[in-house]
Parts: C-alpha cells; structure tokens; sequence
C-alpha cells in the first residue's frame, strides 16, 4: 500500500473515465456481482466447496504442501484513509461539503475510529475463511489427516498470519484430536516464507515500467462525477483536493471495509458506479502485473524469481516426504506478495505470461483478483499407491481450485512429480546461473 | 444426612489442603537449595504434571466460567546484546589471557547457548510450547463441566510473537477436546487498554531515590561474588579494571536460568560454577527489583500493583455479563509475567500483597517471584453455581492452578461470595481512583 501511495503521488495527468476505451466486460460483470473483486488483494474469499477430479486410479492422496495467505484483515496502516480524510476535512472547514458529502465524512470517521488500533489485523471474517479452508481440506482430502497423520505448519512472524495459521489447526485437531501438530512462527524460516530479494526490491518499479505503469493509468484515473456528488464547487475544491487521489482512496477506503466488521455499511461503496470500480481494478491489476510478474520493462519481468527458495523448499520438503509411512501436510503461512510472484514462477493457469504492454494483461486473462484473494492459497495434493510407489502424481490447487501447470501431462489435472522436479529445478538453476 | 456427609468432605478436604500446604511450605532457601532453577525467579517454569486437588465445592455448585489472566511460555531472550554483552566480557578476558580453564570453558558454553538463540530471540522455546500443551490438558481435566459441547473459549493475546504462540498452543491442545466447541483467539492492540496495561506514572514512581538507595544498598548487600571471579578470570585485578561486575553477573545469571526452558537443557548448565549462596544472592537481587517493579513496596508508595486495575475491572465486569449466559465460557489471556505478577499483588492472593520498606523481608516472608509469576504463570477464576437462577455465585481462584486465598471472609474457603468479591475489589479501586484524583488536584493547585 505504502508502495502505491508512493506511486500515486507522483501522478500528474488524468482523463475523466468515461473516456476509457478498455472494454473487458467480463471483469465488470464480476464486479457488479461482487464489488469486492475491484479491490485485488483485498478481493474477499468465499466458502465454496468445489468439485474435483477423483483421485487418479490406485492411488490416494497422502501429503499436502500448502503457502496461504492470511485472511481478510484490516489495512496495515492508516495513510491510505488519511489521504482523502484530510482533504475532506479541508473541504468541510470551509464549507464545502454536499449533503453526501457531509455523510461520506462521517462515513469516513467511523472507519477511522473502528480502525484504530486494528491496523494489520485479522478480522474476525478472515478468521472464519480459515475455518472454511481448513473444513474443504479435511473434506476433501481426508485420507491425509486420518490415523496417526501429522501436520506441520509454519507462519511468518506477523500476528495475522500467526492467527490464520492456529485457526486451521484448531480447526483441524477439533476434527481429529490425534493428529501430531507442530507450529512455529520464527525468524528461522524468514529467508523462504518471506523472502525480501536485496536486487529486485519489493514493490520498486524500475524508470521504464513507471513511465508504462503512468501511461496506463492516465486514462483511468479521476473521477468529476463523484465530486460533484461531494463538493459544492468542485472547480474550488480543486485548488485543495487532489481528484485522482481522493476517488482512488475513496473507492478503496469502501471496498476495503468488506474485509472488516463494517461489511455491513457499503454506503461508500454505492456511491461508485460498477464501472469506476472496474476502472479501480484495471489500475491496481496493472500495477500488480508491473510489480510482481513478467512485466519485462520492471528489470526483465524477473520478480517472480523472488520466490525461488520458497519453491526450491517446496521441493525439497516434498521430496523428504513422498516416502514416509505416515501421511501428512506441510502448510506454511504468509502474504500476498509472496503468493503472487510465486503462482507466476510456477505458471500457474497462464499467470507467467510476459508482456511489455500492461493494455493486453487483462485481454489475455491476468487478473490478479483470481490469484490472491485474502486467505488464498496454493496446495500441492500428493497421490500414491504405496510408500514404495515410484510413480508419484499430484495436483495443484489454486485457492482450492484445480489448476493448470505448463507442463506435460498424460493425466491432466494430475502431474507426475519427476516431470515437475525435472522442469522447475532446471528453471531455478539457470536462472541462479545466469545471475 | 446428606448434608452431613457434604459437610465431612468439605472439611475433609480442607484439612487435607491444610496437611499439604503445612508439608509444602518450605522456605525460599529450602525450596532454592532442592530446585536450583527455582533461583531462575521469573524465568523459572511453571512445572506441569503437578496433581492439585480440588476442594469440593459447597450445595452441588458446578463451574461455568473460567476467567484466566496468564503469562507467556518460555521464550529466547528479546535483545541480541543480552547473549552478546557476556560472550564480549569473557571473550576480551580471553584475549588477554585472563581466563582461568573454567572462564574459557564457560566461554565456549555462552557461544552455544547463543548459537541456539540465533534466529529466534523473542520467540518461544520447544519447552516453552510443551508447557502450554500440558497446562491446557490440565485445564481441560480438570473442569469437565466446562469444556462440554456448548462452551465457548475466547483467547486474547497481547502482541508478542510468545505470548500469540503460547495462547495458540494452548488452543490447540483444548480443541482436540471436543469437535463442538467454540474457539475464538485474537492478538489485536484494541485490547491493550485491558490486557497490556503500562501506567507511565506508576513506572515513573518505581525507582524513587529512596527506594533506588535502598536497592543498591541491598545489591552491596548481596553481591559477594570473588569465588565467582576468581574461578571464572585470571586475576583479580584484571577483574576489578575490566569487568563491571554488577552488569556482568547479573547478565550471565540470566542465561544460566534460561538454559532450563531451552533444547540444551541436560546438556549444557552453568549452574555448576556458582556456590549455593551465590545462587542464593542472585534470586535475592532480581527478587527485589521484581518486587519493587510490580510489589507493595512502602517506599515507592506501594501502589504499583494498580497498574493492572484495568484488567481487574476487566475481569469483574465479565464475570457479571458471563452469568447472563446459558453455556459455559472459558475466557484466556495471555500477557506478561510483569503483569500477572501486578495482578497477584493487587488481588492480594495468599500473602503476596506483603506491604513492606525491608526488602530482607520478602525471602523471610515466601515473597518469591517464582511462586507468583514464573513462565506459564496465571490467575484462575473459577464462577460456580447450582444453575441460572442461582443468586448465590461462589468463585475460587487458583493461582498457578493451586487454590488461593483471598484477603475477604468466606464461609466457604476456599470459595468465596461473588458479590462479596466484587465489592471487595471495586471498592479498592475506586479508593485508588480517587487517590489518583486527590494527587492530580494537588498538582494543579
């Protein structure tokens, strides 16, 4: 977020969006189902039970490999609400709120005071999408649980993710109370569950991908609608409030509570139009793609690459336990900007596309709202038809949906574990070779 | 004739709590010499695995709600400096040629114990996560008639990286209990104003200069170190030029006691280059400063335990709305050992209210850190009732899961009237708000 605000400030120009040309519709009619899709990582997770291939012929699943994100929570800091609080606030000492105005203040100031002292929380709604997750496993995959099965779970350092982590497991030992678990949240485990790269630096666009970034957006930014819903004299106004950063923050500030005990209260988020939430959407899906994907003007599209000790420890983890007796799951807790850039170094359902032209990532299906919702998550499910079994198969899930690998496969959504060690090894070599 | 019988086990067991507090009411010495970790004070471990015995409670009253305010499990130690400091002192010893076998064999010890560290400082120890386990099996034991399908167990965590995982721990463990039970836990600073509580101007009241001339007089008092330096360092000399001795005892102190809550426990002591008395020397010292900090000592105006008042409305106002509720509750907090200790002081449990300007008084008197706030320490109150309609709410608390003693009559020790305890406490803390009140008036005037 930090990031972003840093970003935007350097914005200059802006066209009202009505003159946006883009016209993906698929992306708005989601949004008009579901307005929290606009809000990417914030999109909010549902308790879906979805169907899945039965288990390849002979074999059982038997392990689990898991990095999730913690669930929904509160924003980490109050500079986001303060940017359009304070120029609200400015426009109301002197005068020149409207009646909605006036309300979209105390809108505003509700959100604060609820906010305060929450900063980075887990919200309660995030805590139960935990509970859900951890209910799909064990209904899905019970074999992996059943017996004298163990769990392993790790979690970043950060309360929420802590939480998120003890939520599944509480929920899983209430299921089955002999289930061996371990828990840790230790610095130990920092160099691959959260891996900062000192290269590519988390969130830093490089002079060409911004000027890109600036471009895409300057036909998508602002909103003259809204402030005139909001502001007596909007030409006045202006001379104090920045259009493009108070709708853009307004907007978020909205959809943002859905994730919170507000959920209720969309008051700030009817104000907008499906189609300026859409327009919300394509900014931050681009700034997403420029900052963690292949965007090849951000320092060669390479930032997924940022995630090789995570997946190298995907690997060795699974190796060292494809062979063991007992069943059990490996699950590791931590952020969206580890899931993300990591979905893209594993291809996952297109996700490593490359592009120089943010215009063309939402036509060809990167829609980042997909990958990381709060408390998403990527579960390896291992199959054998015994310890001894050579030919080891398994399949991806991409938030508890199957998902697709670029890789060969005569058993599609499975996956012979060789060909994904063979692939994704070589992957990582040649990339730490060539760097 | 039923009665009676209730009668004869009620005083049955309590005499029997009598016979085993007179048995277990060693002296501080005593209880140091056969537990050496003990010295540890608030480092020191709550041992699990103790059988406590429960008094029965009186007219077929049953438990309906746990009010728990605890501390953390064992944990690394937070600051980096806190391993390093020591290893320097030796190191530069050593560089000198002026440690003895011992001092460069205590050296190379030091290095492990922060290699184990390494990565981890702040963090809860596998010990420390065992403990958590045991004491939440324990709870669950012992009060069958809480943890039935329809409880719901509410933790709260003060933001520290132990204290979420300790009060996860603990979680865990209760959730392979039962599939029907409802678990909430949260770590969110919106509880801080009754969970985490610092009063500035308590803090800045503690070390006064009378009470700070009184602790270094008691520190002179208690620092007979030479046969400590004279194993550890080449020369005397040497020591008195290079070494600052208070610093630097007090610093490897700290981590010999740490050593028990850690994987090196077994392997690795250091408890085997101190004498008894100097064991002794050290508990006294931190025993002071912990009781100065969070006691009744009379110099600093024996008011620090109001620190916690929050919390201890806090649970005086659950208790009320609990009552209201047709299903059990079990409400944990998981918090400092600083804080658990205020706590105790302030509830004046057993005789851990002691108001005294001696510090000697404390060992004389069982003011011992490690019996009131160790690793894994907590105030238990448990509400009892016959049901709904019951008026008459008893409650006992136990402290470190031993029944405890209130300062209020009862007819029923070691339960007590509910609404006798409410008033008890309320009336404390509203004379100690007005207090606060009388001496913010004088200041403005």
């Amino acid at each position: 977020m930090k990031t972003r605000l840093f970003l935007l400030l350097f914005l200059t120009s802006y066209l009202s969006p009505l003159t946006s040309t883009c016209t993906a519709q698929p992306v708005l009619d989601i949004i008009k189902k579901n307005p929290a899709y606009a809000a990417c990582n914030y999109n909010t997770y549902p308790d879906s039970l979805y169907k899945l291939t039965p288990a390849p012929k002979g074999k059982r699943p038997f392990y689990i490999s898991h990095y999730g994100r913690h669930g929904s929570r509160y924003i980490n800091n109050s500079n986001g609400y303060n940017i359009p609080y304070a120029m609200i606030m400015q426009a109301e000492t002197v005068d020149e709120l409207t009646p909605i105005g006036k309300k979209v203040l105390a809108e505003m100031q509700t959100i604060l005071q609820h906010s305060e002292h929450r900063w980075g929380d887990l919200a309660e709604y995030g805590r139960l999408q935990h509970v859900w997750i951890a209910q799909h496993m064990m209904k899905q995959f019970p074999e992996v649980f059943e017996g004298n099965a163990w769990v392993e779970a790790k979690s970043t350092t950060v309360p929420r993710c802590i939480i998120s982590m003890g939520t599944e497991l509480n929920t899983f030992a209430q299921r089955y109370p002999k289930l061996e678990i371990r828990q840790e949240a230790s610095k130990r485990d920092m160099w691959y569950m959260n891996h900062q790269d000192q290269v590519i630096k988390r969130g830093k666009l490089s002079p060409e991908a911004k000027q890109a970034f600036n471009k895409f957006i300057s036909t998508r930014m602002g909103n003259s609608r809204v402030m005139e819903l909001i502001f007596k004299n909007p030409d006045i106004v202006k001379q104090i409030v920045d259009e493009n950063d108070f709708s853009y923050y307004l907007m978020k500030m909205g959809l943002f509570q859905l994730n919170t005990h507000l959920y209720q209260n969309t008051f700030l988020i009817d104000i907008f139009k499906p189609e300026e939430l859409y327009l919300l959407w394509q900014v931050d899906n681009a700034l997403w793609f420029a900052q963690y994907a292949n965007f090849t003007p951000n320092y060669g599209g390479q930032y997924p690459y940022t995630q090789r000790h995570l997946l190298r420890k995907i690997i060795n983890d699974a190796d060292s336990c494809l062979h063991m007796v007992r069943h059990g799951a490996q699950l590791r807790f931590g952020h969206d900007t580890v899931l993300l850039p990591l979905v893209c170094l594993l291809g996952i359902n297109g996700y490593d596309l490359r592009s120089d032209n943010l215009e063309e990532i939402e036509g060809k299906g990167w829609w980042c709202s997909d990958i990381f919702p709060m408390a998403s998550s990527l579960q390896f499910v291992f199959y054998r038809s015994s310890p001894k079994d050579k030919d080891i198969l398994f399949k991806v899930l991409l938030n508890e949906q199957e998902a697709r690998l670029p890789i060969h496969t005569d058993c599609a959504p499975y996956y012979h574990w060789r060909d994904f060690r063979r692939h994704y090894l070589k992957k990582l070599d040649s990339f730490e070779k060539k760097n | 004739m039923l009665h009676v019988i209730r009668d004869i086990r009620q005083w049955g067991a309590a005499l029997l709590l009598l016979i085993c507090t007179q048995s277990t009411a060693q002296t501080v010495a005593e209880e140091i010499k056969t537990i050496p970790q003990c010295s540890a004070g608030i480092i020191y471990a709550l041992p699990t695995g103790k059988h406590q015995t429960d008094t029965p409670a009186p007219d077929g009253k049953k438990p309906f709600y746990i009010s728990h305010f605890g501390s953390t499990a064992a944990y690394y130690l937070e600051k980096v400096s806190e391993y390093d400091q020591p290893i320097n002192t030796l190191a530069k010893a050593d560089s000198m040629n002026m440690l003895t076998p011992l001092g460069k064999d205590v050296l190379r010890r030091l290095q492990f114990i922060k290699e184990d560290a390494q990565d981890r400082l702040g963090e809860m120890t596998v010990t420390g996560a065992q403990q958590m386990k045991e004491l939440a099996q324990e709870m669950v034991d012992r009060f069958p008639d809480i943890f039935v399908d329809s409880c719901l167990v509410d933790a709260r965590s003060i933001v520290r990286n132990h204290c979420i995982m300790s009060m996860q721990e603990v979680m865990t463990q209760i959730a392979r209990h039962r599939a029907a039970l409802k678990l909430r836990q949260k770590s969110s600073h919106s509880n801080d104003p009754w969970i985490y509580v610092i009063d500035k101007e308590l803090v800045d009241e503690r070390f006064n200069a009378e009470t700070d001339a009184t602790y270094q007089a008691f520190i002179k008092a208690n620092h007979n170190f030479n046969h400590l330096w004279e194993s550890l360092f080449a020369s005397t000399d040497y020591v008195k030029e290079h070494v600052d001795t208070t610093q630097f005892s007090d610093q490897l102190f700290t981590l010999a006691s740490g050593i028990q809550n850690t994987p090196l426990k077994g392997t690795v002591t250091l408890y085997d280059i101190y004498t008894p008395d100097e064991i002794m020397q050290h508990w006294r010292l931190h025993n002071a400063k912990n009781y100065i900090s969070y006691g009744s000592f009379e110099l600093n105006g024996a008011n620090q335990p109001f620190a916690q008042r929050a919390p201890l409305w806090n649970l005086l106002h659950q208790g009320d709305s609990i009552k209201e509720l047709d299903f059990p509750v079990v409400h944990l907090r998981y918090s400092s050992r600083g804080m658990v200790m205020q706590l105790v002081c302030l509830m004046e449990l057993n005789d851990f209210a002691l108001k005294t300007a001696d510090l000697n008084q404390l060992e004389k008197q069982g003011w011992a850190n490690y019996r009131i706030a160790p690793f894994g320490s907590s105030v238990q109150v448990v509400y009892y009732r016959k049901d709904k309609t019951d008026e008459d709410i008893l409650i006992k608390v136990l402290l470190n899961g031993e029944e405890a003693r209130l300062p209020l009559q009862t007819d029923h020790a070691p339960y007590y009237h509910w609404r006798d305890v409410k008033r008890y406490y309320l009336r404390k803390l509203y004379a100690y708000e007005k207090l606060r009140f009388d001496q913010k008036k004088d200041k403005n005037e």
